[in-house]
């Protein structure tokens, strides 16, 4: 569903002020943008519903587009977890069969498991350098004049932080076959999928 | 979506929005309008909040960008170009056919015109 195709209007019928408009359409944006495996109606919804309630409560909110965004990566977050959004093209058998749903759970655990092994591995520095390399298509010379150093060191540097994040990746993996290897020898079960 | 993403989006949660930059701030972080050394590119590598409104600020930038690009305008209408037209079909072995037929057709046209007029 396209911006353009929200219906953006208050308890009372009448539309939204531009400013809350403009903030809710951002966020449904960002969202569908960053969240493509959600399903967009839903979305819509939702972008909808915080339209309505940003209306009904403007004269307390600070800043319309901090608030949207907020909500929107709040309310992305409980579609995450209820898992009632997903859009999948497979049949709920065929998934069963490949053991994508039935190791969701594990899916989860393991990825909260490598972010926190992340979050320990990479100072803030790192991060930084990881978010200028990704999201602002930076290279050694921007990182080196970001880091007040030269860019040889800065070229060591990523490298550096690749490794890291290589490292954490394995150990990640390794971790996860173990724990498959548990869980299915504790049910007595061998799936085709590990 | 990427796991880099991912992780910057989950993992620093900041729901009370301590020395949280203002929206001015993160917007012209987006637009690199501020040298990446500024201090709040170091907030956004450690804020899930901020990133995801730094992720947004580039999306909208992208979009207005692109909404102002001036798309080029189709060319103004031409009559047909038979010598491209010939080319195109050279392919199938008609060019020479399908010029001679042309050519037929022209000739056939005159006659008539000179037929009508005597």
């Amino acid at each position: 569903m396209r911006k353009s195709e929200l219906h953006l209007i208050s308890d009372d019928g009448d539309s939204v002020t531009p400013e809350i408009a403009g903030a809710v359409e951002a966020a449904y944006d960002w969202a569908v943008s960053m969240f493509p495996n959600i399903d967009s109606a839903l979305l819509a919804n939702a972008a909808e519903r915080l339209a309505r309630n940003m209306e009904a409560n403007k004269g307390e909110l600070e800043s319309p587009r901090r608030y949207a965004y907020a909500a929107m990566h709040g309310k992305v977050h409980d579609l995450q977890k209820s898992r009632a959004a997903n859009e999948s093209s497979i049949p709920l058998h065929e998934l069963d069969q490949l053991g994508v749903a039935a190791k969701s759970f594990q899916d989860d655990l393991e990825r909260s498991i490598l972010f926190q092994q992340l979050r320990t591995k990479l100072s803030d520095r790192d991060r930084f350098i990881l978010m200028l390399l990704t999201e602002l298509d930076a290279g050694p010379t921007n990182i080196a004049r970001a880091l007040g150093i030269s860019t040889e060191a800065a070229t060591k540097a990523i490298q550096r932080v690749r490794q890291r994040l290589a490292a954490c990746l394995d150990t990640a993996e390794r971790c996860s076959k173990e724990k498959r290897a548990e869980i299915s020898a504790s049910k007595g079960l061998t799936r085709e999928w590990i | 979506m990427d796991l880099i993403r991912q992780f910057f989006l989950e993992a620093f949660p900041n729901p009370q929005r301590i020395d949280c930059p203002g929206e001015e701030i993160i917007m012209a972080l987006a637009g690199e309008r501020l040298p990446p050394d500024h201090p709040a590119c170091l907030h956004v590598a450690s804020c899930s909040e901020c990133f995801a409104e730094f992720t947004g600020c580039i999306l909208e930038l992208q979009k207005t960008e692109d909404s102002n690009t001036i798309k080029p305008q189709d060319p103004p209408h031409r009559g047909p170009n038979w010598s491209e037209i010939a080319s195109a079909v050279s392919e199938e072995g008609l060019a020479s056919v399908a010029l001679q037929r042309l050519r037929e057709r022209i000739a056939l046209y005159r006659r008539r015109g000179e037929k009508q007029g005597t």
